[in-house]
């Protein structure tokens, strides 16, 4: 198992290595011209030399980029364009936001995708699998910035039963946190969960049919031990990749869901990084963003392994 | 001597041998679909006295699996138990409520499963598993259970217990796991164990094992023993009594001996005649013509009668009911014509100890293939700190085949004989030596040669299920070939699909068809037709047989013989039962662990074995009279690993000395006895001292 996590870990690495290049290419297409935007669209020529001299703009792209490397090694990841502030501390200080957004939208995903999974998986062509059926094509169907506005509506405008805007830290208080955090969540969730749900019934009824779910009936175990054992940590496969796909997914509705709630994260970062073409704070901006993907995908291998003894061998 | 099996003190208490245990009575099974439920059994009556063994044989498709999965209501939720009753030991296992029945399951009847390995769940230690087994039905706590299970692996001869308690399915052979299987089933010491198709998926050595296994255990627990299997050669070695089942009904039923011996229904006459070792070598094997019918498309009357050699009119117009043979003591049967007929038994058919010697075919045809030290060799990443190590698949195989002749290649799975095979077909690169065909080197060649050579050599799948491409008709299957090789113009093709079809036996309209349509058997001549279509000098038959019933089976054979008389097409047949590849053979070539350890003609072989692996091959075969079992309740320890110096046998092997262990035996030549016959090639330090140096 720990060979697993340690080979799993510096497979990371070269990745890692990828992404960089990858991110730094991006935001190199982004602007044409890098000085132009840095000094304004009213530049004069002078002011743009200046800019190119002290940003060493002119070098090629391959020694901006090994110079850029060294610096998010060492965690600088260059000042905003627009704001001049560090891109590091800023990323740490919306780092939160989005992280609990993530978290709870994650929570939210297992606690709507696993019972009606189960629900479903356990008595497949019942009344009660039929209208989960259609509940979960609902769910894959609604756009989440429709969910949140019409939640912002009903819940905040017309009932105000939960608070429409801003973050309240976990460690202020975890109810406030906790009350801020649902609807925009939940906006959020709804899709994975119900994608987390069709793949876990699909998982729980192929599992079903397999001669060791019969052999265990055979030796009398109770039914409820049967699903909940044996055939859900065999079903749950299909289900956690959702969860390593849908994370990307998660990353990317926060950009919108963050704007309708106004939650200053990552997503409105990046959003206002687009807006003023910042191309040093989008660089910035994705390269954290794809680290975290791929630590959760490196979570989910993990996890695999963990749930199929013969992915340790692999 | 106290027994860790619970069961062991019941043998003392039971005075009432004859007993019923398990009574069936009535017993029909529907399938639920839109319109009216169909029956897929009906009408299944049959007691297992205390202590006793009751075999249910037929082929697929005969009901047999589904009326065993009743008893204790296993089935798919589609099929129900309609009529009948299943009384076990005073209750009605088939009108108890599922908590009731719950405590019976696993507790009073253990079941085995045909799959082992796909029976335990991958996910869980075998050891957990059984833990949670024995704590259903138990008060034992956790660590008592887990020293009871281990207890259980030692029971059934699986070694080093205590540690591999903690494996999980993948790290077990098949035998291995059906071993945790059987421990599984009787930890709870059942009063009945039934084991449906228990030995099917697993090697003819580790057969013999497991059902020399499953004895030893009934004679010590006394529990009653309910065996299913298509096999006949199983039931004769285990039952004390057989059920006979041919489209959802019983055919014949009573005591194994009387049934075997003098049956009373064609049906049961004809599966006896269609086993290989029925059959003088060089005869057609007896077959059964047709197929089983499916549920929906019974035959009026008898079922049986359309495939009968003794059907006359009223077979086909009234349903016979089962009866009692008038002239015997246990026998029941369901044919109208039985007092009429006189049917051949075992021990009529074939007299194993005296042979007669094929002729070989021509002794001067040319030499076809050659193979000159073969090895595919794989690397393996693992083992501590990432230590490499390589594993032989094959290591150093030599053989020669001539034009027309037959090399049977056997052995058990993993002896490597099916990459033989491959590397044969340029399907898997060699690691070392060469393959000659027509006395050049395949590697060598390339372009048209190769293209050439690629026709010349064609081959033929074990399933039948997988090697046809479903989206396709049988048509475009067969034609395939021929259109990658750019043979003919397209109603050219059309016409020769037609003659090969017709020369495997089918209607040429079955072109129109999909796989699916067809039964395993017709499926198999599909694929033959398609290695036929380019007119190959060579094909590789890889276990062409193993999938199929014994009635098909015995087809399959009969067709690959007569195609090799009338085209002089060599074989390279690849297959794990000897007396199936003895029948196919001029030459057998016997392999374990990646080496070939004894070769030469197959009469030799398989009359005068040399090699003491070839020698337990051929007692691992059962035999089909019940009154000469070869299985003893003797050995039911799981045999040693291959070893990994020295010759790969010496673990096992009861001759072994101290230079087996340490080194590989190179191949000797054992000269012809003196009444005739030729020599055969010998892997063993027994046979010489040629040495590897």
């Amino acid at each position: 198992m720990i060979r697993v996590i340690v080979r799993r870990l510096l497979a990371t690495i070269p990745l890692m290595f990828l992404i960089t290049i990858g991110t730094f290419a991006l935001a190199q297409a982004i602007q044409g011209n890098p000085a132009q935007a840095i000094a304004g669209d009213n530049a004069t020529a002078e002011q743009l030399a200046q800019v190119t001299e002290q940003l060493h703009l002119d070098d090629p792209a391959p020694v901006r980029y090994v110079r850029w490397l060294s610096d998010v090694v060492h965690g600088n990841l260059g000042d905003s364009v627009a704001t001049h502030r560090s891109v590091s501390s800023e990323i740490a200080r919306r780092f939160p936001v989005t992280l609990s957004l993530a978290i709870a939208s994650l929570i939210l995903m297992f606690a709507i995708g696993i019972p009606l999974g189960i629900l479903q998986g356990m008595r497949p062509g019942s009344v009660l699998d039929k209208f989960l059926l259609g509940g979960v094509s609902f769910g894959l169907a609604v756009p989440n910035f429709l969910l949140g506005t019409i939640f912002v509506y009903v819940l905040s405008v017309r009932n105000h039963v939960l608070p429409a805007s801003s973050y309240v830290g976990f460690s202020e208080s975890p109810v406030e946190w906790a009350k801020h955090m649902l609807m925009p969540a939940f906006s959020i969730a709804l899709v994975g969960g119900a994608e987390m749900a069709r793949q876990l019934r699909t998982g729980l009824v192929g599992v079903a049919q397999e001669d060791y779910i019969r052999a265990a009936k055979a030796r009398g175990l109770h039914p409820a031990r049967i699903t909940i054992k044996h055939a859900l940590k065999n079903a749950a496969m299909p289900a956690l990749t959702i969860v390593g796909v849908r994370v990307g997914y998660l990353l990317a509705g926060s950009v919108i869901i963050e704007q309708i709630f106004q939650l200053n994260g990552l997503g409105a970062y990046t959003l206002q990084a687009i807006q003023n073409k910042d191309f040093i704070v989008v660089q910035g901006v994705v390269l954290a963003l794809a680290a975290i993907v791929v630590l959760t995908s490196l979570v989910v291998d993990i996890a695999y392994a963990f749930l199929n003894p013969k992915v340790r061998l692999a | 001597m106290t027994s860790i099996l619970p069961g062991a003190d019941r043998t003392a208490s039971s005075t009432d041998q004859a007993r019923p245990l398990l009574e069936v009575s009535g017993l029909s099974i529907d399938v639920q679909r839109s319109g009216s439920p169909l029956r897929l059994v009906s009408d299944v009556s049959f007691r297992i006295d205390a202590g006793r063994t009751l075999g249910i044989v037929g082929e697929s498709g005969s009901g047999k699996s589904v009326t065993a999965m009743s008893l204790m209501r296993l089935l798919p939720s589609a099929l129900r138990i309609s009529t009948g009753t299943v009384s076990f030991d005073g209750q009605d296992l088939a009108h108890l409520s599922e908590p009731q029945l719950r405590r019976v399951r696993g507790n009073d009847i253990g079941v085995v499963f045909q799959d082992p390995q796909n029976s335990l769940n991958p996910a869980f230690t075998i050891g957990n598993q059984m833990v949670e087994t024995i704590r259903a039905h138990t008060d034992l706590s956790r660590r008592e259970a887990r020293d009871k299970a281990i207890g259980l692996l030692d029971r059934v001869g699986i070694h080093r217990a205590a540690s591999r308690v903690n494996d999980y399915p993948h790290q077990m052979s098949g035998g291995m796991a059906q071993r945790v299987m059987i421990a599984m089933a009787i930890s709870l010491g059942p009063k009945l164990l039934i084991a449906d198709e228990p030995t099917t998926a697993l090697d003819v050595t580790v057969q013999a094992q497991i059902l020399s296994l499953l004895r030893s255990l009934q004679d010590e627990t006394g529990m009653s023993l309910l065996i299913i299997s298509h096999d006949l050669s199983v039931i004769a070695e285990t039952a004390d009594e057989v059920v006979v089942m041919y489209g959802g009904q019983i055919v014949e039923r009573g005591e194994v001996v009387e049934v075997l011996t003098a049956p009373t229904h064609p049906y049961t006459e004809a599966l006896l005649a269609a086993q290989p070792e029925s059959t003088v070598k060089g005869m057609p094997l007896a077959t059964i013509d047709g197929i089983v019918p499916n549920a929906d498309a019974m035959p009026a009357g008898c079922r049986f009668n359309p495939r009968c050699a003794y059907a006359l009119d009223v077979c086909r117009e009234t349903a016979p009911p089962l009866v009692e043979v008038v002239s015997r003591t246990t026998t029941s049967v369901r044919c109208v014509r039985h007092s009429a007929l006189t049917l051949r038994g075992v021990g009529i058919a074939v007299d194993a100890s005296s042979p007669i010697l094929t002729v070989p075919k021509d002794p001067d045809a040319a030499v076809l293939l050659e193979a000159e030290g073969l090895s595919r060799v794989y690397a393996l990443r693992g083992g501590r700190l990432g230590r490499k190590s390589s594993f032989h698949a094959v290591d150093d195989a030599s053989f020669v085949l001539r034009e027309g002749e037959t090399l049977g290649v056997v052995g058990e799975s993993g002896a490597g004989k099916s990459t033989v095979g491959r590397m044969v077909l340029g399907l898997a690169p060699t690691s070392n030596g060469t393959v000659r065909f027509n006395g050049i080197d395949i590697a060598t060649q390339r372009g048209e040669d190769k293209r050439a050579t690629r026709r010349d050599i064609q081959v033929v799948f074990q399933n039948p299920y997988a090697s046809l491409d479903s989206t396709m008709t049988i048509g475009e299957s067969v034609a395939e070939p021929l259109e990658v090789h750019h043979r003919g113009t397209k109603p050219e093709r059309t016409a020769r699909v037609a003659e090969l079809l017709q020369q495997v036996g089918l209607d040429p309209s079955v072109a129109g068809r999909r796989p699916h349509e067809l039964s395993g058997g017709q499926r198999q001549r599909v694929a033959i037709a398609r290695g036929l279509a380019l007119n190959p000098k060579l094909i590789v038959c890889d276990e062409p047989v193993s999938a199929l019933d014994v009635s098909t089976q015995a087809q399959v054979i009969n067709l690959l013989r007569d195609l090799q008389d009338r085209f002089g097409i060599a074989y390279l047949f690849v297959g794990h039962d000897l007396s199936v590849v003895y029948q196919v053979s001029d030459q057998i070539a016997v392999m374990y662990h990646g080496r070939i350890v004894e070769m030469g003609p197959a009469d030799q072989i398989y009359h005068s074995p040399k090699h003491p692996y070839t020698i337990a091959l051929l007692g691992a075969v059962l035999s089909i009279d019940p009154r000469q079992r070869r299985l003893s309740s003797a050995t039911t320890t799981a045999p040693g690993e291959p070893s990994a110096t020295g010759c790969a046998y010496a673990n096992r092997c009861p001759q072994v000395m101290d230079l087996c262990r340490t080194v590989v035996p190179m191949p000797v030549v054992v000269p012809a006895p003196v009444d005739g016959g030729e020599p055969v090639t010998v892997r063993c330090h027994v046979f010489g001292a040629a040495v590897d140096s």
